[in-house]
């Protein structure tokens, strides 16, 4: 156990700091990610783990048996919900501290995971679809506003998935905000659905970020009150930017709703 | 009362939409949308009880979905996050945050204040009922998951 290289111990804290980058870009908890890195570490046989992790940024310092130190950070840029690599990320974390297979083993496993495959976008998109036609009856819309909120929900969906890393988070929010409210109005004065309010709700609903908002709950509940408060202002931030969205539609575009 | 079934039956929708979208894995999909389906049930009851109280109605809700989830992700052994978050997608209060935000473009102060303070309650009923349920499970469980991290270093 004692007999790694420094270059070995480098690779194993650049794994561990590699599965708990996917794990916070996929919205887990700063607790889960702090503990897989320590986990890992330890069962590498690291004598003393100092982790530190904020929403966009790991830092890690390894103590190793032989006396000397590791470090390493990682920046995390995206930042999203996807539940099933959360759940593959611990799994596979789990698998490392059984097994402990040799560095050079692990530096290959943990390599980027492939790019969404057709299946899953397909998925995501019919996800959205589902969620904010349903919604629109959710808070009390006919089927006509679901089926409209439906349409402008996967158009809301395809802005928000298009390159997450080239353009501001909140200035594509406020775009698609603004977008949505202009459509569902639009939508009204057609005549293809009947509440404009209920069809923009079920829109919101997929930009409102109630789900960070519970992570970063539970985020200051464990005891990483950095973190939580960071996440918190961030949801907080998104949200005035979604009002103001759809508060310029209504103001430039409310008077076609009569 | 059809109303209330309504209100369930697009909730659950609402929340496989939004597992879907999350990725879930499909076999926690089951889970996830049952999670969803209690938090509408329990939103109902306890608005009808409350008389429409809503800082009360969302903390009951809160307090069965963390509840739910806490338990479940134990018996089907998964992270407990992969259950609560779906869960969580009915009680968020777009509605009022949608009427608070129309209602300030149209400058009708009442109903905004209204509509602003009833957003805040939501938000805050649903974290004191996060906050009761992890925080006692956090107290319960700790035991649990110590032995088992100590097992896996033992191993080595």
């Amino acid at each position: 156990l004692n007999s790694y290289t420094r270059e070995q111990a480098e690779l194993v804290v650049s794994s561990a700091l590699d599965i708990a980058g996917v794990m916070l870009e996929s919205g887990a908890e700063i607790r889960r990610v702090e503990d897989t890195i320590e986990r890992i570490c330890k069962a590498y046989g690291a004598e003393k783990v100092d982790v530190f992790s904020i929403t966009s940024l790991i830092i890690t310092t390894v103590q190793m048996p032989d006396g000397y130190h590791v470090t390493q950070s990682r920046r995390v840029y995206a930042s999203g919900n996807q539940l099933s690599r959360i759940e593959d990320m611990n799994a596979l974390s789990r698998r490392i501290c059984q097994e402990v297979m040799p560095p050079e083993e692990l530096a290959s496993l943990t390599l980027a995971p492939p790019s969404p495959s057709r299946k899953t976008v397909l998925a995501r998109l019919f996800g959205a679809v589902l969620a904010s036609g349903s919604f629109a009856v959710f808070f009390g819309g006919n089927l006509a506003d679901a089926v409209c909120a439906a349409m402008i929900g996967a158009l809301v969906h395809l802005i928000a998935r298009s390159d997450p890393r080239g353009f501001n988070m909140l200035a594509k929010t406020f775009i698609s905000a603004l977008m949505a409210g202009a459509l569902a109005i639009l939508a009204v004065y057609v005549g293809l659905g009947t509440n404009a309010d209920k069809i923009m709700i079920g829109t919101i609903m997929l930009l409102v970020p109630g789900l960070a908002f519970g992570v970063s709950l539970r985020d200051m509940l464990c005891g990483d009150i950095m973190a939580g408060s960071l996440r918190l202002i961030q949801t907080g931030l998104i949200a005035i930017v979604i009002a103001g969205g759809y508060g310029l539609a209504l103001i430039t575009m409310g008077g076609l709703l009569g | 009362m059809k109303d209330a079934i309504v209100l369930c039956i697009s909730g659950f929708l609402a929340t496989i939409g939004f597992s879907v979208l999350f990725l879930t894995k499909v076999r926690r999909l089951p889970f996830a949308a049952l999670g969803g389906l209690l938090a509408c049930i329990v939103y109902v009851l306890f608005d009808y009880i409350s008389g429409g109280n809503s800082f009360v109605t969302n903390l009951a809700a809160g307090v069965a979905i963390t509840l739910y989830s806490e338990v479940f992700a134990r018996i089907i052994k998964a992270p407990v996050t992969v259950l609560l978050l779906p869960a969580l997608v009915p009680l968020v209060p777009g509605g009022m945050l949608y009427y608070a935000m129309s209602h300030l473009v149209i400058w009708n102060r009442d109903l905004f204040i209204y509509y602003a303070v009833e957003t805040a309650k939501t938000g805050i009923g649903i974290a004191v009922g996060l906050m009761i349920v992890s925080l006692s499970a956090h107290l319960i469980f700790r035991g649990t998951t110590k032995k088992q991290k100590k097992l896996v270093i033992d191993k080595k």
